[in-house]
């Protein structure tokens, strides 16, 4: 454990541009580009932020980490004003680090913990408020009712199960959804299924329609669950449960299966659906949101343009153009979010797509088809 | 060292006697965010609280009347309003303020008038040099509890200073008069959780009865709530030397970029402590307590008593409250710069919150210590 000192941020920055020679040369190169605007107040934390979390974007190589891949990035961008636009969509950036993304997994641990408190009050007809009774028979509740399943690798599920007070045991936690017949009988007893992911932007992963022909399918994870599970457990509530959720995508997901024209989901009838989340993205964060909260509108117009102007069409395959491409993000969601381990589809692909090889945030593509 | 405002006060209360039951020990909270006033009226409604002490401050900001307002929407309720003016005219912003706030102050009289509601104005002197605006506010909350009779309270700290509101839920807290007692919060969505009204501060000092008992031992252990303004925590750095340093940062928020708009301005003292960054919520003072709890816990496992721990509240409020909680449960001081002025900026009106933080969700225990 270290004694402060007075001023360690230029004692830290010196050890970091010694060490780091790469990034040194990167940051100076960067500094002498011509960019309109307040240079200084752009770049001014650049290396402390790359230090902080950009370098731990798990797709980069040693050799070439944020300050390197932002120089290249930048050098695309053909006039002074473009620079100064892309840097400004650095300084808004929300990238979520592995810390953060371990930190919604406790906080939607948390939001699931007062949901049940609140149902077994509902179900052992207590007193309004009598949580005192209710978490005191929460852990034999969550035993005998509850399943966690993981809807993908990024759910770290197992986190998820070691930080949530030993309520919940080995065996109600399923690493992924899509289990055997077998398998699922083991569960055949549980009346709450807890959905856990680690994000959802458009909803549409989840849940979506598709089109061939003259066929309509309703098609994603939620479908692909029901079918699997559904008629071998009947439970009686299901909760959606992603660590990040776009406001975008929540309105989606609560009109799709809960609203007045829901879909009719395949398999048997769906039981009440809830969603509980760690962190919501605010529906203004995106640039094609007239309302955005993090540019003025002149900003946001030239950001707009800069998705569009480098826009390179190779990025799209039959998967993206799903979701209406990926100009703007996958499902148009339009927010420039990054996860330390891949960048979703969902943000616009000026920061995750070249055919030249200078993505900032290069994105590993799971699905082509 | 730092002065030691409130040490009598902390005497004097620890003089008096303790009676808690129900409170929130670090494993659950409960608290409810609102979209209106109907939510709030059917919560309200719920709770079958029949009589309520309200406290709140009149501010120049328009929040400051949103839930006396929504309080006249429940039925059957009594309330007894106590209002801390927080006006001065010693405030260079004074001739400014005062007009907004007079309409605050006008609009909160007039639902008291028209709800035929007790109505205690009380006068403090916020911004002089020389005292701290809490005595008046302690002294009319120590009166209401002399009588024996169990009561509920509903503290609005939307406008109020936190140095008038940790020491008034303490008073609250520790007095067995108090049978529930809720906190109510309206965000304003023009700077949402990172306010920055306030333009110049005090130096370090305790907050009022909050002050530390013990003298300062050879290893200390600093956690700064860091918010949108860098200035009282450089003050305190200047003042203080501490060993250890965690600084607290708000994640996850309702507003995602505060995080990172937070890392960027402190980056002189997290320069140097990023692996030393604890995460805890913008907006659920529960979970901040929780986080603060075990991280104290741990320090303490391997010092003892010889860590000494100091929490700075510069968060945001909803994060102050959770302080409060973890002060109270592992007995920590808090150090804070009191701000001199505010700008006088009338904001707007975001979504309100409560958070129950003693009473009827918490459940009494074997181990309490006062039972």
């Amino acid at each position: 454990m270290s004694q402060i000192r007075k001023n360690p941020s230029d004692q830290k920055r010196d050890s970091v541009l010694r060490k780091d020679g790469a990034d040194v040369e990167a940051f100076r190169r960067i500094g002498r580009l011509k960019i309109s605007g307040k240079k200084d107040d752009l770049t001014g934390d650049l290396q402390f932020m790359a230090e902080y979390k950009y370098d731990s974007y798990e797709i980069y190589s040693p050799v070439k980490k944020f300050l390197p891949s932002l120089l290249e990035w930048l050098t695309q961008f053909k006039s002074k004003t473009e620079k100064e636009t892309a840097l400004l969509l650095i300084r808004k950036l929300l990238f979520v680090s592995r810390k953060e993304i371990l930190e919604l997994s406790q906080i939607t641990f948390q939001s699931i913990l007062r949901e049940l408190l609140e149902e077994i009050v509902r179900v052992d007809k207590l007193s309004p408020f009598d949580y005192s009774t209710a978490f005191r028979k929460l852990g034999p509740f969550i035993r005998d009712n509850c399943v966690f399943i993981a809807m993908s690798d990024g759910a770290q599920i197992d986190y998820f199960r070691r930080h949530s007070n030993e309520l919940i045991e080995n065996d109600q936690v399923v690493p992924y959804y899509k289990l055997d017949e077998q398998e699922v009988r083991k569960f055949s007893k549980a009346k709450y299924a807890f959905l856990v992911d680690d994000m959802c932007g458009s909803g549409k992963t989840f849940l979506r329609v598709e089109t061939q022909g003259n066929k309509r399918a309703v098609t994603g994870q939620l479908p692909r669950f029901n079918r699997i599970w559904g008629s071998t457990v009947h439970f009686k509530a299901i909760y959606y449960c992603p660590y990040l959720m776009a406001e975008k995508g929540l309105q989606y997901l609560e009109q799709k299966i809960n609203g007045p024209h829901r879909l009719e989901i395949p398999g048997p009838k769906l039981p009440e659906f809830r969603f509980l989340y760690g962190m919501a993205i605010p529906q203004d964060y995106s640039i094609l949101s007239s309302k955005n909260r993090l540019f003025n509108r002149k900003e946001r117009l030239r950001l707009i343009q800069l998705c569009r102007r480098y826009y390179d069409k190779r990025v799209e395959n039959p998967a993206t153009m799903k979701g209406g491409g990926c100009k703007f993000g996958f499902g148009q969601v339009g927010v420039f979010l990054v996860r330390y381990n891949n960048t979703p589809n969902n943000t616009p692909s000026i920061l995750w797509y070249s055919s030249t090889e200078n993505a900032l945030f290069k994105r590993l593509v799971r699905h082509q088809k | 060292m730092v002065q030691l405002d409130g040490e009598r006060a902390l005497q004097a209360i620890s003089e008096a006697p303790k009676v808690m039951a129900r409170y929130f020990r670090g494993d659950y909270g409960f608290k409810v965010d609102f979209e209106g006033p109907l939510d709030f009226e059917v919560f309200f409604q719920k709770t079958q609280i029949g009589a309520l002490n309200f406290l709140a401050g009149c501010g120049f900001e328009s929040r400051t009347v949103v839930i006396m307002q929504w309080l006249t929407r429940v039925t059957n309720l009594k309330v007894s309003c106590k209002i801390v003016d927080l006006l001065n005219r010693q405030d260079p912003q004074y001739p400014e303020a005062s007009k907004l706030q007079r309409r605050n102050m006008d609009t909160m009289v007039e639902i008291a008038e028209e709800e035929t509601w007790p109505f205690d104005r009380i006068a403090t002197n916020l911004y002089t040099e020389e005292t701290l605006a809490h005595q008046p506010v302690l002294n009319s909350l120590r009166q209401a509890l002399a009588t024996k009779t169990r009561s509920d309270f509903l503290l609005d700290i939307s406008s109020l200073p936190r140095y008038i509101v940790l020491p008034a839920l303490r008073v609250l807290w520790e007095s067995s008069s108090v049978r529930n007692l809720l906190v109510a919060y309206t965000e304003d969505p023009s700077v949402w959780a990172l306010e920055h009204q306030a333009t110049r501060f005090r130096k370090p000092a305790f907050v009022p009865l909050f002050s530390s008992p013990r003298p300062a031992r050879n290893f200390s252990v600093w956690f700064p709530i860091l918010g949108r303004d860098k200035t009282p925590i450089d003050m305190i750095l200047k003042s203080i030397s501490f060993g250890d340093t965690y600084p607290v940062v708000g994640f996850p928020s309702t507003r995602p970029i505060e995080t990172d708009q937070i890392v960027r301005l402190h980056r002189n003292i997290l320069a140097d402590n990023t692996e030393n960054i604890v995460f805890a919520s913008m907006n659920d003072p529960f979970q901040l307590s929780m986080r603060l709890n075990g991280a104290i816990d741990e320090i303490r496992n391997v010092f003892g008593e010889e860590a000494r721990i100091v929490i700075s509240p510069h968060g945001s409020k909803p994060q102050s409250v959770g302080v409060f909680l973890t002060a109270m449960l592992r007995g920590v001081p808090l150090v804070y710069c009191p701000p001199f002025s505010y700008r006088p900026k009338q904001g707007k009106i975001g979504p309100s919150h409560l958070y129950w933080v003693k009473g009827t969700p918490y459940g009494k225990r074997r181990e309490d210590p006062y039972l």
